[in-house]
C-alpha cells in the first residue's frame, strides 16, 4: 500500500478555557512537552522522507489548543524547519477561537498557511460557557469575525441538542449571515441533562426541518451532513466525511494525546479506548501496521448485517464508528433513517433526478 | 486607492486619492477638469439641473458625469439637456427618493440613461413608490439601461454572488469617503451624522459584528448578505418589512430568469424534428 498523505490530529493539551456543558475533554493532564513534540516531529519526518510522502497535515486539537500560547507554536515552526526542510506541513486547528488575539493571532497567521480552522458556536443557548460560567458566545463571535477578516476558511460546527429544534431556521440564517463557508450540524451525544438531551428521533426531526429551510434557500449554504447526502443523491459522488464516507487507507489519520498516546480517532482518545501505544515507543511504520490504525476504514468495509442490508447504507455507511453499539449500528440510526426517508420522498429527488453511480454497494 | 467625493472647493486638499468632484455649477465642474489634479478625477457630479450643461461639451477631457436629481419640484425635465452631453461623456442620473421620484426615474430611463436611486429616510409611501419603480425595471419592455440598486441586487441573486447595498450604493467607506461642503470628512452623505470610528474602512465590518452579536432581526434575515445592515446603520430601529419585500421580489425574478434560461438552453439542445 502506498501512503499518499498523513494526517496527525495532535492534542497538545486537554485543558480548556471554556466549560461547555457537554464536553468530555476537561480532564487533568499534562501538556504536550517540547521534548515529546520534538520526538514526534523527528519520527514523522523520518517516516515521510522514507516513504516520499509530501502531504503532511497537523490538526491542532484539544482541549483548547490556543491555550498553548504563541511560544509553543513558534517552537513548532522551528522544529518544522529543522526536520522538514523540503516539506511544508499543513497546519489546521480546532478551537473555540476565544483566544484568537494578540501574539497568539500573530503566530497562528505565520503557522497556518492554508488558513483553515474549525470553530464552534451556539448562538441561542448557553451551552458553551466560560470558566466563569458566562456564555462564551461574545468571545467566540469576536474570534470568528477576526479570523474571517484574516482570510481564514472556517469550518463551523454547531452541536445539535434538544433545544435546537426550536430554532432551526434561525440557526441556518445566523450561520449563513456570519459569513462562514460551511456549517456542520453535529448531534450531541451521551448528555443526560433532560433540557438538552437529544434522541435519535429528535436528531432526525432536526435534520428534516433543516432540510426544508435549506431547500427554501435553494441549497445556497454548505450545510453538512445534508450537502454530502444531496451530492451523492444527485451525482453519485460518495460522501466524504469520516462518518458517512469511507476513510482512505492511503491517507491515514492518527491522533496523538498530550502524553503521546496514539489513537485512530479523537473520539476514542476522549473515551480512552483503542489506544495503539505511545509515540515514545513506536515508529510510524509500527503505528500504521497496528490492527487499530485503520479501524475507521475497516469498520466501513465490514458492516454489520443490518447495515449491509439497509437501503440507506450508501448514505450512512454505519455512521460514526465511535457511536456504534455492540451490533455495529450507529446510535443515530433511527434518526438518520427518518431524514433519508424524507429526502428520498422529496419531489426533486424523484427517480428521474437520482443519477446514482452505483459506485458503492447498496446505492438507493 | 480610496475615492473621495469632494466639493470643487476642496479639490486640491486630497492628494493621492481618486476624486469625485461635485458642484451645483457646471462651469466649476468643467474648470476642475483643467486643474493640476484633474487626472485623479474619476467622476464629476452635477448637483443641480438649473444650469445649462452645454459647457460640459467643451470640457478638456471625457469623464463620467453623475447628474443628481435632488428634490421635489426640481426642473427635472432639464434632464433632456444631458442627452447632448451624453455624446461626449457617459451620463448617469442619480435620483433621490422623494415623493414622486418615480416620474424622474421613468424620464431618465426613457432617455436611455442608467439610473441610481439614492435612498435617505424611507417611509411606507416612499417604499411603495420604490416598488412601483421596481415593477417598471422588471417589466418594462423598453428599458435599456440598469436601474440601481435593483440591477446589481438582481444579478447578485442570479449568480448567487451577492453584493451588499453598501457596495451597490457606492457607500462602502473602505472604498469611498464623503467630504461635506464644510470640509468635514464623513462616512457618506447619508451617514454624515454617524460617528465613523478610528478607522472608517472597518466601519461596515464592525457594524456587521454588532448586528450579529445582537442576534436580532438582521442576524436572522435571509437578505442580510444582500443588505449588510445598510438601513440599520442610520437607524437601529428601522423597520425592514418593505425592504425585505423588495429583495424577495428581486430574488423571485432572478429565480424565474434562471428557470427560463435553463428551459431555453434545454429546448435549444433538443434535436429538431
Amino acid at each position: 500500500m502506498t501512503i499518499q498523505s498523513i494526517n496527525l490530529l495532535v492534542k497538545p493539551t486537554l485543558a480548556c478555557n471554556a466549560r461547555c456543558l457537554y464536553c468530555h475533554s476537561l480532564k487533568p493532564t499534562n501538556n504536550l512537552s517540547i521534548p515529546l513534540l520534538e520526538h514526534l516531529l523527528e519520527k514523522l519526518a523520518a517516516f515521510t522522507n522514507g516513504h516520499n510522502i509530501a502531504n503532511v497535515s497537523m490538526n491542532w486539537h484539544g482541549g483548547e489548543p490556543m491555550l498553548m500560547g504563541s511560544g509553543f507554536y513558534e517552537t513548532v515552526m522551528e522544529l518544522e524547519k529543522r526536520f522538514f526542510p523540503h516539506t511544508q506541513i499543513r497546519h489546521t486547528m480546532q478551537s473555540n477561537v476565544c483566544l484568537y488575539t494578540g501574539e497568539t493571532r500573530e503566530t497562528l497567521l505565520k503557522l497556518m498557511h492554508a488558513r483553515i480552522i474549525g470553530a464552534c458556536l451556539d448562538p441561542f443557548h448557553p451551552t458553551r460557557l466560560t470558566a466563569q460560567g458566562t456564555d462564551s458566545f461574545p468571545q467566540s463571535l469576536k474570534g470568528t469575525l477576526a479570523l474571517l477578516r484574516d482570510g481564514f476558511f472556517i469550518g463551523m460546527i454547531y452541536v445539535v441538542h434538544k433545544k435546537s429544534l426550536e430554532v432551526v431556521e434561525d440557526l441556518y440564517y445566523f450561520f449563513k449571515n456570519l459569513g462562514v463557508p460551511s456549517i456542520l450540524f453535529h448531534p450531541l451525544e451521551e448528555f443526560g441533562n433532560p433540557d438538552y438531551h437529544l434522541t435519535p428521533q429528535d436528531y432526525g426531526e432536526f435534520l428534516k426541518r433543516l432540510w426544508d429551510v435549506w431547500e427554501e434557500d435553494d441549497y445556497e449554504f454548505n450545510v453538512s451532513p445534508l450537502a454530502e447526502w444531496r451530492r451523492f443523491l444527485r451525482s453519485g459522488q460518495p460522501c466524504s466525511s469520516c462518518e458517512y464516507g469511507a476513510p482512505s487507507r492511503e491517507s491515514p489519520h492518527i491522533v496523538v494525546s498530550p502524553e503521546g498516546d496514539l489513537y485512530p480517532c479523537h473520539r476514542f482518545q476522549d473515551k480512552r479506548i483503542h489506544c495503539m501505544g505511545n509515540i515514545g515507543d513506536l515508529t510510524f511504520e509500527e503505528i500504521l501496521s497496528h490492527p487499530w490504525a485503520h479501524l475507521l476504514s475497516d469498520s466501513k468495509e465490514n458492516l454489520c448485517s443490518e447495515c449491509a442490508e439497509c437501503e440507506y447504507v450508501s448514505l450512512c455507511r454505519s455512521g460514526c464508528v465511535a457511536t456504534h453499539d455492540r451490533s455495529g449500528k450507529t446510535f443515530w440510526c433511527e434518526g438518520l433513517k427518518k431524514i433519508f426517508e424524507y429526502v428520498k420522498s422529496k419531489e426533486s429527488f424523484g427517480d428521474a433526478d437520482v443519477q446514482c453511480s452505483h459506485a458503492v454497494p447498496g446505492c438507493i | 486607492m480610496l475615492t473621495y467625493n469632494v466639493p470643487t472647493l476642496f479639490l486640491d486638499a486630497y492628494e493621492d486619492t481618486k476624486l469625485i468632484v461635485r458642484s451645483d455649477d457646471v462651469n466649476r465642474l468643467v474648470a476642475s477638469l483643467s486643474n493640476a489634479h484633474a487626472d485623479r478625477i474619476v467622476t464629476i457630479q452635477a448637483r443641480s439641473l438649473a444650469a445649462d450643461p452645454e459647457a460640459l461639451l467643451k470640457a478638456p477631457r471625457t469623464v463620467p458625469v453623475d447628474v443628481v436629481v435632488g428634490e421635489p419640484g426640481a426642473e427635472y425635465e432639464n434632464i433632456y439637456r444631458y442627452s447632448e452631453v451624453a455624446r461626449k461623456h457617459p451620463v448617469r442620473v442619480s435620483v433621490r427618493v422623494f415623493p414622486g421620484f418615480g416620474k424622474v426615474v421613468k424620464l431618465a430611463a426613457s432617455l436611455n440613461f442608467p439610473v441610481k436611486l439614492e435612498i435617505g429616510e424611507l417611509d411606507r409611501d416612499l417604499a411603495a413608490e420604490i416598488v412601483e419603480s421596481l415593477d417598471y425595471y422588471l417589466h418594462s419592455s423598453t428599458l435599456g439601461q440598469p436601474i440601481e440598486f435593483f440591477h446589481s441586487v438582481l444579478l447578485g441573486f442570479y449568480h448567487n454572488h451577492p453584493l451588499t447595498l453598501w457596495q451597490v450604493m457606492e457607500e462602502d467607506p473602505a472604498e469611498l469617503r464623503f467630504v461635506t461642503d464644510e470640509g468635514k470628512l464623513v462616512l457618506s452623505e447619508r451617514l454624515a451624522a454617524v460617528e465613523p470610528g478610528a478607522d472608517p474602512s472597518t466601519y461596515i465590518d464592525e457594524l456587521r459584528g454588532e448586528l450579529l452579536a445582537e442576534k436580532g432581526e438582521c442576524s436572522l434575515c435571509r437578505f442580510f448578505k444582500n443588505c449588510g445592515g445598510y438601513f440599520r446603520a442610520a437607524d437601529r430601529k428601522f423597520r425592514c418589512d418593505d425592504v425585505k419585500r423588495i429583495f424577495q421580489t428581486l430574488r423571485n425574478a432572478a429565480k424565474e430568469l434562471k428557470h427560463d434560461y435553463a428551459q431555453l438552453v434545454t429546448s435549444e439542445e433538443r434535436p429538431r424534428a
